[in-house]
């Protein structure tokens, strides 16, 4: 059988040039805004991708790293009986600081204290052991590469924090704060930017002894006590739920999910009334069909067809504009990621909105009688 | 060869239509009555808005009348379901529109093949038949070629060509010279005449093109609706 909506999209390509172009930008907005939003999310869970821990113990009732109240020492005191915990470390929230000579215009900072004993767990994989034994000298910091060109201070440049001068002494990759700067430094430089300080740490990461089953020593913390204070989380199980409190939970995942379906809906419209002007241009080949008796069915599927090639060539052009766009951004130090399903939730996504433009094309030719078409 | 034209292969019954609502309906066909006999060309002329179209429509089961019958073959076509009726169009009806009605992607010989695809004809048959069809009709030299590429000529006859390849009992044909210089339209009146004539296909033709009328076997002439007189003398 002559496969017509094939040999008809290929040869009147400028019919069905702008569908493809309005699928193709709307689908390459919503995978930017999605990257985008994606990867400042995935941002707030850094402290726990870039960490070197077996397992994060945070209060029974946070649901995300930024959303502990504080855990006191003596809460996970069963942890130190565990015969596999082999290290603790405290994890504690950044205090806020204001970079800058100007404590009301200047740039928020967040401060991060660091261990700098032997085998950290912390920000192992972002700071290694000699950049982070750099920050033993009292007033010193590292920041990411991507904030001190923002700032516009090089290594070994002087940053007022708090009215204090600390010295830049290295600069590191993916250490970015979702909002505000970053500022990494040993726990005394961070006692002595904001004194008082006297807060539980958030969570605590926890080594395990070498060939200890973290899912085993996790399931075994959590049993033998009525009402455990606190909460043991694999690492990865701990940055999925952050990422998804910021994406599901907070007004910026909301702002995004609502401008996603905002783009959804108005890719409906553009593509509803391009499809619709492409269709209604073979409006009298399909009569001539449907008058020679040739199904409703059978011409509803020649149409589906041509709005499937149709989306398949949008979804390629998406595709390409999207890896263009994104690697510019990566190059430009924009934290941007798209995980698969959401690649794939974004296509399906464009696809449905081509499946019912199809549908809403298709009721015109249902409605009009063959005969009127034909003169 | 000429085909025995007392059997009749399609009539029509006290057929009427109207379009428009109550207050400014308008009747198009009026209680009218008509026979076609078999393997002749019959044209349905008369002036425009008289309803000649709507009366090819309903006789080809593509719009409903309002009242009456419409006999094809010993089938009463308005009784059918919508899918039987399309299904008994597709088998034994053929149609030449007004200004060939093509495919721009489709090649000549790729028209026709899609239609009889459609038929559940295979693959390897139904180009066999379409290039027969287009020999048929002159134009096997210019088979592979686009609609862009054919004159006004010779789309009107590929659309010939395709209702000949699928070998129907009766072809409808609306204005099929109307768009057609003279030695176009002639050609295009030769080959509904040995359509009708060779292949015992009883063709309906409307049109107000009076160069179509040497080659027709009668003329129904309407007028508001009706038909006025058939014309069959010194055809």
């Amino acid at each position: 059988m002559i496969n017509l909506a094939f040999k008809s999209v290929l040869y009147c390509w400028r019919r069905y040039l702008p569908v493809i172009i309005a699928v193709g930008i709307s689908g390459l907005m919503m995978v930017v805004q999605a990257a985008l939003a994606m990867g400042a999310f995935s941002l707030s869970a850094a402290p726990v991708r870039l960490s070197q821990a077996d397992l994060w113990i945070g209060p029974a009732d946070a649901v995300a790293l930024d959303q502990s109240r504080g855990l006191s020492e003596l809460a996970i005191g069963r942890l130190w009986l565990d015969p596999d915990i082999t290290r603790i470390e405290p994890f504690t929230n950044p205090n806020y600081v204001s970079i800058g000579d100007n404590e009301e215009t200047g740039q928020m900072g967040l401060v991060t204290p660091l261990p700098i004993g032997a085998d950290p767990m912390l920000l192992a994989r972002a700071i290694p052991d000699d950049l982070r034994q750099k920050l033993r000298d009292p007033g010193t910091i590292i920041i990411d590469r991507t904030d001190a060109r923002k700032l516009g201070v090089a290594l070994g440049d002087r940053l007022r924090v708090n009215r204090q001068s600390l010295r830049v002494v290295a600069l590191a990759d993916g250490v970015r704060a979702m909002f505000g700067i970053q500022l990494i430094m040993s726990e005394l430089t961070a006692r002595d930017l904001a004194p008082g300080g006297g807060t539980n740490p958030a969570f605590y990461l926890a080594r395990l002894r070498a060939g200890a089953d973290p899912q085993v020593v996790a399931e075994r913390l959590a049993q033998g006590i009525p009402q455990p204070e606190y909460r043991v989380w694999q690492p990865s199980d701990l940055s999925a739920a952050t990422v998804r409190s910021w994406a599901l939970g907070s007004g910026a995942g909301t702002l995004f999910l609502a401008s996603s379906a905002i783009a959804l809906v108005i890719t409906l419209m553009v593509v509803s009334q391009t499809l619709g002007a492409a269709v209604a241009g073979a409006m009298r080949e399909y009569a001539a069909l449907r008058a020679y008796g040739i199904s409703f069915r059978a011409v509803q599927w020649v149409v589906m067809k041509q709005g499937l090639y149709v989306c398949l060539a949008a979804l390629v052009l998406t595709a390409l504009a999207s890896l263009v766009v994104l690697w510019a951004l990566h190059q430009r130090g924009v934290a941007s990621e798209l995980p698969v399903p959401l690649a794939a939730a974004v296509a399906a996504g464009l696809a449905l909105t081509v499946v019912i433009s199809n549908l809403l094309a298709l009721r015109r030719l249902r409605r009009a009688d063959p005969a009127s078409l034909l003169r | 060869m000429k085909h025995d034209t007392n059997l009749h292969v399609l009539s029509g019954t006290a057929i009427s239509k109207h379009f428009g609502k109550r207050g400014k309906a308008v009747q198009i066909l009026e209680n009218l009555d008509i026979t076609l006999p078999r393997g002749a060309l019959s044209l349905v002329k008369g002036p425009s808005g008289c309803g000649k179209s709507t009366l090819l429509a309903i006789l080809a089961g593509l719009t409903a009348p309002d009242a009456g019958q419409v006999n094809v073959l010993g089938q009463d076509l308005w009784s059918l379901r919508a899918r039987a009726r399309d299904a008994f169009r597709l088998r034994h009806m053929g149609f030449v529109f007004q200004g060939s009605i093509l495919f721009p992607a489709l090649r000549a010989h790729e028209q026709i093949a899609l239609v009889l695809g459609h038929m559940g004809i295979p693959a390897a048959e139904a180009q066999e038949r379409a290039m027969a069809a287009l020999e048929d009709v002159g134009l096997g030299p210019r088979a592979n070629l686009r609609p862009d590429a054919l004159s006004g000529g010779e789309k009107q006859r590929v659309a010939i060509a395709c209702a000949l390849a699928k070998a129907p009992q009766v072809i409808f044909a609306d204005e099929p010279t109307s768009a057609l210089d003279t030695e176009n339209a002639e050609m295009v009146s030769r080959h509904l005449r040995r359509l009708a004539s060779d292949h015992g296909v009883s063709v309906i033709c409307v049109t107000h093109d009076d160069r179509l009328s040497p080659f027709a076997d009668r003329i129904y002439h309407m007028r508001a609706g009706r038909i006025d007189r058939i014309q069959t003398e010194g055809m």
